[in-house]
């Protein structure tokens, strides 16, 4: 069952140009010391990712990071510029590119009545899955990460590490080809963290694409096979690790470019 | 797909409310409140008070007659409140769903935009009707076991017409009001108010004529007034008609103390009135909910 996925190495999410700014409210103003009435939190951003590897947007807190995912989501619309995903535009076809994707975040939104047989083909159906393979595909999964023999407890008496599990799951209940994850491990332990990155691996064996954006340089380094550094809503550096970071470690060349780009130490 | 996205979502949404039975309970809070008052002393007040100015009158007996206009102007208040607290609890979802980050979930699977806010409202007015239907019966019921069923069947109808619209009425409302609400903890505080003054403003607790006149003038403006002024006019007509026998000077007092018709600004306010003010309520928030959501989809 694999009705989304591109070619092997092909482009599948190209950011061209991406401009977005946000009026301040006078809360946000205080917060960051400023009394302009508008942030730029995407300024110009291009770049690509392709089938089959991870891809990671790294930056320090406001750098622009979730704003982008969340253009590529569909969930914001860009002021200028615009993203494709598996070929479709994010501004001029905003529902294919939903069928295309999966969202997630590390924030558990299960509601504890529900059990997650219940929530995997409420989800489906939502998505538009037909009902046979939607069973199918919950059998598969449900069996590939454990979650057979919970399907009919209640979220609420469900493991941490569980829940996390269930809640991926129902991210990629259509089979998307691309899934996109704001910040995977924040704030969580270090065991779900696990059960997390090994979700994203075992997905990228799947042949998905993956669009993280994170701003911790080990998760960078163990998952991803390249990477945009994005600071000030601006791309800083782009490609392969190898070609980033050349002999340096991730962590020290980030603060060369972040010294480079804002002329300041940390 | 859309069609059938909104039905799964509107259901979703009515089962989370449902099963919270919390939720239920406090959503009728206001209307148990106004049934423990009137239980505990409202109700002795008002009957003991309306006897005494009709033996002033020299008019002895019909003390049956004011019982049924007391627990029928009571059911009234009730069933007001209902129709305005279970849609704002209703209403609980979307701010649980946007504080948790559901609705950006909802918003991200391939069906139109509308569908999700449109889901909302439904379920709203869904919850609305289901659990309003129930104080509706439990009303009826109470009428009827206490001997004191004079509804006739345009009365039984006119309360079900009255409970529908003025459920879909205050929902438009309601689901426009919270929209613009984003933490949990701010919607907690204006169910709490709402909750507490409701039964004041619609003169559930009280009549609207023991007020000052600037608070009288006020209330006026809120369209769970006329949601109330419909509910008595129904269920208090046949008991005022018995009132009237004995008095019928007396009666058309009652009217007007009990606010069956509203005096605002020098016109009169009588049942069609009170409709279409309802169905107006509904139509304008309807248009500013769309309004909205077209608003946010540009920012």
């Amino acid at each position: 069952m694999e009705p989304h996925l591109p070619a092997e190495g092909a482009e599948v999410v190209r950011a061209e140009n991406l401009r977005k700014t946000f009026t301040l409210s006078r809360k946000q103003q205080r917060l960051e010391r400023t009394a302009l009435t508008r942030k730029v939190a995407v300024d110009g951003l291009s770049f690509s990712a392709y089938r089959g590897e991870i891809y990671g947007l790294l930056g320090p807190n406001g750098a622009g990071k979730t704003t982008t995912l969340r253009i590529l989501s569909t969930l914001i619309s860009p002021d200028s510029g615009d993203a494709f995903v598996c070929g479709h535009s994010v501004t001029r076809e905003p529902h294919k590119v939903r069928d295309a994707i999966g969202f997630m975040t590390s924030e558990l939104k299960l509601e504890n009545f529900f059990t997650p047989s219940y929530l995997f083909d409420f989800f489906g159906a939502m998505h538009g899955v037909e009902k046979g393979a939607l069973a199918a595909r919950k059998a598969e999964l449900f069996e590939r990460f454990g979650i057979d023999r919970f399907a009919e407890v209640k979220v609420r008496d469900l493991s941490t590490g569980m829940l996390q599990k269930v809640s991926l799951v129902i991210s990629i209940v259509h089979d998307p080809a691309v899934v996109i994850f704001d910040e995977p491990t924040n704030g969580l332990d270090v065991l779900t963290a696990k059960v997390v990155t090994d979700f994203l691996l075992e997905l990228k064996a799947m042949g998905k694409s993956i669009l993280l954006s994170t701003h911790i340089f080990s998760l960078v380094e163990k998952l991803c096979d390249r990477v945009g550094v994005i600071i000030d809503g601006k791309m800083a550096a782009d490609g392969t690790l190898g070609d980033v970071c050349g002999d340096m470690t991730l962590e020290d060349r980030f603060f060369e470019i972040y010294r480079t780009v804002k002329g300041e130490t940390v | 797909m859309n069609g059938y996205a909104l039905w799964l979502l509107t259901r979703r949404n009515l089962k989370i409310f449902l099963k919270d039975r919390a939720n239920v309970f406090f959503s009728l809070l206001a209307p148990l409140i106004v049934l423990a008052l009137y239980v505990l002393f409202l109700g002795r007040i008002q009957e003991d008070g309306l006897l005494a100015v009709l033996e002033g009158m020299g008019i002895q007996g019909g003390g049956d007659q004011i019982a049924a206009f007391s627990d029928s102007w009571m059911l009234a208040g009730c069933m007001s409140c209902a129709c305005i607290t279970v849609p704002l609890c209703a209403c609980g979802i979307m701010i649980q769903d946007k504080a948790r980050g559901i609705t950006q979930d909802l918003f991200i699977s391939p069906v139109a935009r509308w569908v999700t806010p449109a889901a909302y409202f439904c379920s709203v007015v869904a919850a609305g009707l289901a659990i309003g239907a129930i104080v509706l019966a439990v009303c009826f019921v109470w009428l009827a076991a206490s001997g004191m069923w004079l509804l006739s069947l345009p009365d039984v109808l006119g309360c079900i017409g009255a409970f529908i619209l003025s459920v879909i009425s205050s929902s438009t409302l309601l689901v426009f009001v919270v929209s613009f609400f984003r933490s949990q903890g701010a919607f907690t505080a204006l169910n709490i108010i709402l909750g507490t003054v409701v039964g004041f403003l619609i003169g559930a607790y009280m009549p609207i004529s023991y007020f000052p006149d600037a608070v009288q003038k006020f209330t006026y403006f809120i369209p769970g007034s006329y949601t109330a002024g419909l509910f008595r006019n129904f269920m208090m007509r046949g008991a005022l008609e018995e009132i009237a026998q004995l008095s019928p000077a007396f009666a058309e007092g009652l009217r007007s103390e009990f606010s069956l018709t509203f005096d605002f600004f020098g016109a009169e306010v009588g049942i069609s009135a009170m409709f279409v003010v309802l169905a107006a309520v509904a139509a304008v928030f309807a248009g500013l909910n769309v309004l909205a959501a077209v608003l946010r989809k540009k920012a």
